[in-house]
């Protein structure tokens, strides 16, 4: 029968009304580019939150080292790595380049490069690791440079200002030439430091809850459904001329007076933050 | 009996043309004025089997039966309500006449001045293209099945002795140095007026959603003719079944708060305005029977039926359209991922977090 009742429905040929259903209104390209949107989305926040195989790397250019010296060193490193999930590199230099300038500056560049280079292979993925630095171009006292540098979680095993007490610790051992005892040190140390797991938790938390949070409000806002329109205004139907003469009346009642007085006080703005995503302490000796 | 209007020249089915306003014979094609053709058939003819088998009682028995097409004698299957449909043998526009005569005759009529393909136009413009609506939504298959339907409403006039008393604040706000004075003087306010309202118009059927007949509201009266069954073939028409009786309190209630705006609008020295006591006297004491075009949409989504209803004068649409759960799906997960990203930076740079 030819009814104006006839309903437009999303039912699958079964008559089961699945909402997937719809998607057999959709054009194939459509529905490939949104599914592969979906699964784009779902596999990226996976792959963030995949954590890549660390390593480490010994770079002894000056073979300043003995080779038992380096046996225990690597094993060092390699615990730290192993126990605290991070990448580790221990670097000895005579020449960083004549592009990195001899001050902290130029030290702290050459190790961000140096990281960079060597460990930050999957972006946005977590890329933590430490490098104990260590150059000795100029072999004059004060002239020689110590600095213990650390990314992305490492900073929470050994934050700026205790990367610069294990530093001055350290100081006057590296001013006898003891590095091998040093950087052995520094490495147990930070495999033994206590990790600021509250920290971690926190920004992890953060990571998964706040996104999920935008989600919702979104949900809920952006898919507002849409309000009918009201009746129409009164005036359309308001006939005119068959309307009397607005009477009006009014009569003063009474007159209230409220005074609020403003204590005047100065606030200040609050000064930006900074900060990145790598740190580290150290310095000459 | 269902009745078809037929074409004078060759008796062929005619139906009302939109874009031309006029009848038209897709056999011949004559085009008739519908009043020129109302006087060539005469309308006392037209009906005249149904005033003849009016019937008083048993509407029950009458109201369900079928009906016999006049075009090609196949059985018409009508709603209780419905006054034109179409033989679904033969495809004729089908009139029950009984539907039309005694208490069911309309008074005035607007006929549709929108057509199909300017509705579809419109409805599409209206839902943006279907953004969040479900996939198949928008597709032509699916509005094609827009139906014009000619919607049952009565239209009452109103008269009202309005006295409204209320409260009236004037507020005067003034800094000087670090003080902060608000004078707020208090008035006494009385309006009386007499109002009158005609046409009020309010739908008939039970079954349509009130809310969304006033949504696609109002109509322009400057179309509105005395009825005449000539507009009806090629459309839907129902009989009211909500009496104009039935409707009174409602009228009352839409009468006041037009009353309430009348009170803002001749309030409006004040900053702002309050009702304390209405003593206005609302009188119902006329209403009319018309038809009014619509063009009406069904869809099911879900298992919910979302109603769209276009002023087949006007265009006006009105309706909420379902959304879809797979877009909306889709665009979480878009946010989710962008959101995912941008926090991931944000959290990596104020706490020395990660990223590569």
């Amino acid at each position: 029968m030819t009814n104006f009742n006839d309903t437009n429905t999303n039912k699958n040929s079964s008559g089961n009304t699945k909402f997937l259903s719809e998607l057999r209104g959709a054009s194939i390209i459509v529905t490939i580019v949104l599914i592969s949107l979906l699964a784009l989305s779902v596999g990226l926040y996976a792959y963030m939150q995949k954590t890549p195989p660390k390593h480490v790397i010994i770079d002894d250019q000056m073979d300043l080292f003995t080779s038992s010296e380096l046996d225990e060193i690597e094993e060092l490193a390699n615990d730290l790595s192993e126990e605290r999930n991070q990448n580790v590199a221990v670097v000895v230099t005579d020449d960083k380049g004549w592009e990195y300038s001899d001050d902290d500056d130029g030290y702290q560049a050459y190790v961000d490069d140096y990281y960079s280079e060597n460990f930050i292979d999957t972006p946005f993925q977590d890329n933590s690791g430490f490098i104990i630095f260590l150059d000795l171009t100029n072999m004059d006292v004060g002239g020689k440079y110590f600095y213990i540098y650390t990314y992305g979680t490492a900073f929470y095993s050994a934050s700026d200002a205790e990367v610069t007490d294990i530093f001055e610790q350290h100081k006057p051992e590296l001013r006898q030439g003891k590095y091998s005892s040093v950087v052995c040190s520094v490495l147990s140390e930070l495999t033994n430091k206590d990790y600021d797991f509250g920290s971690i938790i926190i920004s992890g938390a953060i990571m998964v809850i706040v996104p999920l949070l935008i989600v919702v409000l979104f949900y809920f806002f952006a898919f507002k459904p849409k309000k009918l329109d009201a009746y129409p205004d009164g005036a359309v139907y308001l006939n005119a001329g068959k309307c009397g003469k607005m009477e009006a009346t009014d009569a003063f009642v009474n007159r209230s007076v409220t005074v609020v007085h403003h204590s005047s006080s100065s606030s200040g703005g609050g000064g930006g933050g900074g900060g990145g995503h790598s740190g580290g302490g150290g310095g000459h000796f | 009996m269902a009745d078809t209007i037929k074409c004078p020249r060759c008796s062929a089915n005619v139906v009302f043309d939109v874009s031309k306003q006029k009848i038209t014979c897709a056999f011949c094609g004559t085009e008739f004025a519908p009043e020129e053709l109302m006087k060539e058939i005469n309308e006392e003819k037209l009906f005249e089997h149904a005033k003849a088998e009016e019937p008083t009682a048993n509407k029950l028995e009458w109201e369900k039966q079928q009906f016999a097409c006049n075009s090609c004698g196949a059985t018409v299957f009508a709603d209780v309500n419905t006054s034109t449909t179409f033989c679904m043998f033969c495809g004729s526009p089908a009139i029950i006449a009984e539907r039309f005569t005694g208490e069911f005759e309309p008074d005035y009529i607007i006929p549709f001045k929108i057509d199909k393909d300017t509705a579809t136009t419109k409805f599409l413009k209206w839902c943006k293209g279907g953004l969040m609506t479900p996939f198949n939504f928008v597709s032509p298959k699916n509005i094609a099945k827009m139906k014009g339907l000619y919607v049952p409403f009565w239209l009452f006039d109103v008269d009202a002795k309005l006295d409204m008393v209320g409260t009236g604040k004037k507020v005067l706000v003034t800094n000087s140095g670090n003080e902060t004075t608000t004078i707020t003087d208090v008035y006494n306010v009385t309006r009386k007026m007499n109002a009158c309202w005609n046409n009020m118009p309010f739908d008939g059927i039970d079954r349509i959603d009130d809310d969304l007949m006033a949504a696609v509201q109002p109509y322009n009266y400057d179309d509105l003719v005395k009825f005449s069954p000539m507009y009806l073939p090629g459309f839907f028409s129902e009989k009211y079944d909500v009496s104009a009786e039935d409707l009174t309190n409602r009228v009352v209630y839409r009468s006041k708060e037009y009353a309430k705006k009348i009170f803002k609008e001749y309030t409006t020295e004040y900053n702002s305005s309050t009702i304390s006591q209405d003593n206005s006297e609302y009188n119902v004491y006329d209403h009319d029977y018309a038809l009014f075009p619509v063009w009406f949409l069904r869809y099911k989504y879900l298992g919910k039926t979302y109603e769209f209803v276009m002023n087949g004068q006007t265009g006006e649409v009105a309706g909420i359209p379902p959304q879809s759960i797979v877009k909306k799906i889709m665009a979480s997960a878009v946010v989710l991922a962008i959101a995912a990203v941008i926090v991931k930076i944000i959290v990596s740079l104020m706490l020395g977090g990660f990223v590569g």
